[in-house]
């Protein structure tokens, strides 16, 4: 899997549980995307940790700062 | 010590002229320590003993925490010395005699610290740097609540006089103080009044205190805040916004992003998040349970008691609510967008106002009372609605709110700061001068209470 | 450098708001900032209040002051020399315009907090405005020194401050200043009748007296009188005013009077057509001070006492009148 890949993967999920018709990029982070707040937040980390079985620990939560790092996670974590 | 007095006007002269003498950074931060040392002990030596107990503990905890981060002991050592700081803060709550001021804002800041190096973040190693972290007078009293990774990098800089800066810092400082004496101040004795006594108001007096309080509450502790922020941009530092017009917001949830902001993002960092995540697998019940306790926590914040518990409860429901019923309102947002914007607006500030009683009265009996008072009858004379306030006072006291929200909305439009530093200086000084002859003439001079200063 | 630009301009700036203190400071026109050794012939109208206790600390030492007459402006009708008929002591009028209850017993409070001061008699006079007001008042007419009121020094300064600068004070001093003529509109503002009070009991010289007795009826046909008297007025009783704030007050006043032993009196004189003091409050009155300790000459009863013959203005009664009060309160009673 690449990190490409990973993107648009998100890029569904985030239109999914956001309802927006949202394209993401590497750089974008919650005040760039409508509807991305501390309360989706969590949705969205639900969503990604059942599509790919993989848990996020709590300092990975908190820390996340934007979507590229976010793929760069979920790539070790299904490596 | 208040803001606004001689004592802490003249101190404050005398630190700014020895602060930019020799812009050096020991020598800085040693006057900033001192100065900070005065005005927390200024009223009671109980104050500093308390904030520099906390402030020692918590610099020793956070520097074994993070030399075990890795160790099975860290987690306890955590929870052990988040358990401590808040056995503190509510024994202090209860304690007779003084409680220590401040002690709501600086408890904070050390949680958040340690949760901060639980996460691997480095902690500070300096003492004297962390001192003033902690204790920086502009913010000692009522926030804004900072972050280490905010403060601590400015204060490891020496501050060179920047004339730019320091003269907005006055122009905030400014805004602040005619916030506070032109409407806080002024409005306060009449509010004062009917929630002393509600049993005996009228009912269109209830209705009046209510709707006026959250001018009031805000006009005082934004007013506060602007004034921390001016202060602090004349010394060079830049601290977090509190208030970002609030009272624009169309729901709650947007309220408690515009609302006492340092302290909202505080517990959406330090207690939502972590909370929710851990109930993620729960899902959307994992995060309304999430919500509800955290706006509980933003209540008992305020106060010990069930009236401030039922105060964040309140907020709690309708963010609940709001999320829940995200759908409808968008249906009725595109149904009706001319009449949505404006609806929602006087909904979110009504619903606050009566929120808010449970913060004022803090007993929920009285609030029920006003609630089952609010509307018995229009039956009252103009004379009664005056609530001991002149005519002349009263237009006052409308003028100057019409004009704090027309600065606000010109500031965040049309960067009103920047347009009348740009401005020729005949026009600058003359909006100088008359801004001063209005405060000078027009405010309420010598009512002393920062609401936010029992926290 | 820059610094000092800034500096320069911020003193630049403050320097106008200086320059109206220095003035204000110079001409203490309410006589708040120094001290004086004569404060009643004054020019300008001052707080009551603030004289009163300034004469009060001036003389204690020699007058040994131990019995108050306290309350609103309605004091002027009763003549210390006349109270010294009922009692025996060293009597003084401390009082202020407008008084409320709640400023009242601040008062009280402050003398109570002076060391080896006694109260040994004490004539509270005051009608339903007076009884309705539970919190102080705010403003230069009610202040009173920081002493009193525990109201900080600042606010204390400011609150003179800003009366003397308001357009509606300062056009009228300046023009008395200039022109040294006093003209009706200065009315409340300017001093126009000399010499207010008495130096050592602070009792007021009564202006009216000596004119009624030179007019005769003529006294009540000015256009102000004839007005007032023109109104209709039928017998009405107030609504009652004594709720949570103003009962604390008295609780306040009742403790502080069994704490000396104080003779305590409270005259209620006669309205002008405002109408009476409602029954249930006077009961509560006599409920918490005693049934004889409380007369009502707003009431009923008194009714004859609403004619304007009583009256030296719709606000104040004569001094004919505060005499039959003295005597009702003090008669004994078998």
């Amino acid at each position: 899997m690449t990190k490409e890949e990973i993107l648009q993967q998100l890029n569904d999920i985030f239109r999914r549980v956001l309802n927006n018709k949202l394209t993401l990029t590497y750089d974008m982070s919650a005040k760039d995307v409508d509807g991305w707040d501390s309360m989706t937040n969590l949705m969205l980390i639900g969503e990604i940790e059942k599509h790919y079985d993989i848990h996020f620990k709590m300092r990975e939560i908190v820390k996340l700062a934007n979507v590229g790092e976010l793929c760069d996670t979920i790539l070790k974590k299904i490596a | 010590m208040e803001f606004v007095s001689l004592p802490f006007a003249a101190g404050l002269v005398v630190v700014f002229v020895l602060y930019y003498l020799f812009p050096n950074r020991r020598w800085q931060r040693a006057l900033l320590l001192m100065a900070s040392a005065a005005f927390i002990g200024y009223n009671s030596l109980v104050h500093l003993a308390f904030a520099v107990g906390i402030t020692l503990f918590s610099f020793y905890a956070g520097r074994l925490l993070a030399r075990k981060i890795n160790r099975r002991s860290a987690p306890f050592i955590l929870w052990g010395s988040i358990a401590l700081l808040i056995a503190v803060w509510i024994a202090a709550r209860y304690a007779v005699g003084v409680f220590p001021l401040g002690i709501s804002f600086y408890t904070f800041q050390a949680l958040a610290y340690l949760i901060e190096i639980y996460w691997e973040e480095e902690p500070e190693n300096s003492l004297p740097d962390f001192a003033l972290y902690m204790l920086l007078f502009m913010k000692f009293l009522s926030g804004p609540i900072e972050r280490a990774d905010q403060l601590l990098p400015q204060i490891k800089k020496a501050r060179m006089f920047n004339y730019e800066q320091t003269v907005r810092g006055l122009m905030t400082l400014a805004g602040g103080a005619f916030m506070k004496l032109m409407i806080a101040d002024r409005i306060a004795p009449s509010l004062d009044g009917v929630f002393v006594d509600v049993h005996n108001a009228t009912s269109m007096q209830l209705l009046q205190v209510t709707m006026l309080y959250p001018i009031q509450l805000y006009a005082d502790f934004a007013g506060y805040t602007l004034m921390a922020i001016g202060i602090g941009q004349m010394f060079g530092f830049r601290l977090s916004p509190n208030f970002n017009r609030p009272f624009t917001s169309q729901s709650t949830t947007e309220l408690w992003r515009r609302w006492h902001m340092s302290l909202s993002f505080w517990v959406r960092d330090y207690v939502f998040t972590p909370l929710s995540a851990s109930l993620r697998q729960h899902g959307v019940w994992g995060i309304r349970l999430s919500l509800l306790v955290t706006f509980i926590v933003i209540g008992v914040w305020h106060g010990a008691g069930i009236a401030f518990a039922a105060y964040g409860l309140f907020q709690g429901l309708l963010v609940v609510f709001e999320q829940a019923t995200a759908r409808q309102h968008e249906w009725f947002q595109k149904k009706a967008p001319k009449i949505y914007a404006p609806l929602m607006t006087i909904r979110t500030y009504v619903l606050f106002a009566l929120s808010l009683l449970f913060f004022r009265l803090e007993n929920t009996r009285e609030v029920f009372y006003v609630y089952s008072h609010l509307f018995d009858g229009f039956t009252t004379g103009i004379k009664e609605l005056k609530l001991g306030l002149t005519d002349f006072y009263w237009i006052v006291f409308g003028i100057a709110v019409v004009l704090m929200f027309a600065a606000e909305w010109a500031e965040s439009q049309h960067s009103l700061i920047d347009r009348l530093r740009r401005a020729n200086p005949l026009v600058r000084w003359a909006a100088y001068f008359v801004f001063a002859t209005i405060l000078f003439a027009f405010g309420a001079f010598g009512v002393e209470n920062f609401i936010y200063t029992q926290f | 450098m820059k610094i000092l630009a800034f500096y320069l301009k911020t003193i630049l700036l403050a320097l106008p708001f200086a320059l109206v203190i220095a003035f204000y400071v110079w001409v203490d026109p309410f006589m708040v900032i120094r001290n004086y050794n004569d404060y009643d012939s004054p020019i300008v109208m001052q707080s009551e209040g603030t004289v009163g206790w300034k004469k009060y600390k001036m003389f204690r030492h020699i007058r040994h002051y131990d019995s108050f007459i306290m309350g609103s402006s309605c004091t002027k009708a009763f003549n210390t020399a006349d109270w010294l008929q009922y009692i025996n002591g060293s009597p003084f009028r401390f009082f202020g315009n407008a008084e409320g209850l709640a400023d009242m017993c601040l008062k009280l409070e402050a003398l109570d907090r002076q060391p080896g001061q006694k109260i040994r008699n004490l004539l509270i006079v005051g009608e339903v405005d007076f009884l309705s007001r539970g919190l102080p008042q705010k403003g230069a007419t009610y202040s009173v020194p920081p002493e009193v009121s525990g109201q900080s020094w600042i606010a204390y300064q400011t609150t003179h401050l800003q009366a003397f600068f308001a357009l509606k004070f300062l056009k009228k001093y300046l023009r008395y200043r200039f022109t040294h003529r006093y003209t009706d509109d200065m009315n409340g503002v300017i001093n126009n009748h000399g010499r207010m009070r008495t130096r050592f009991t602070n009792d007021a010289i009564p202006y009216a007296e000596p004119l009624i007795h030179k007019q005769g009826e003529r006294f009540w046909q000015t256009p102000e009188w004839l007005s007032a008297r023109a109104e209709n007025y039928v017998f009405t009783e107030q609504k009652p005013v004594i709720f949570h704030a103003q009962l604390a007050c008295l609780l306040r006043i009742k403790r502080i009077c069994d704490k000396h032993h104080t003779n305590l009196k409270i005259a209620i004189g006669p309205a002008y057509k405002t109408g009476a003091v409602n029954h249930t409050d006077i009961e509560l009155l006599k409920k918490i001070f005693g049934q004889y300790n409380v007369v009502d000459y707003s009431d009923r009863a008194h009714i004859a006492f609403t004619d304007y013959h009583y009256f030296s203005d719709p606000a104040h009664y004569r001094n004919s009148v505060g005499r039959l009060i003295l005597h009702d309160l003090y008669r004994a009673h078998i």
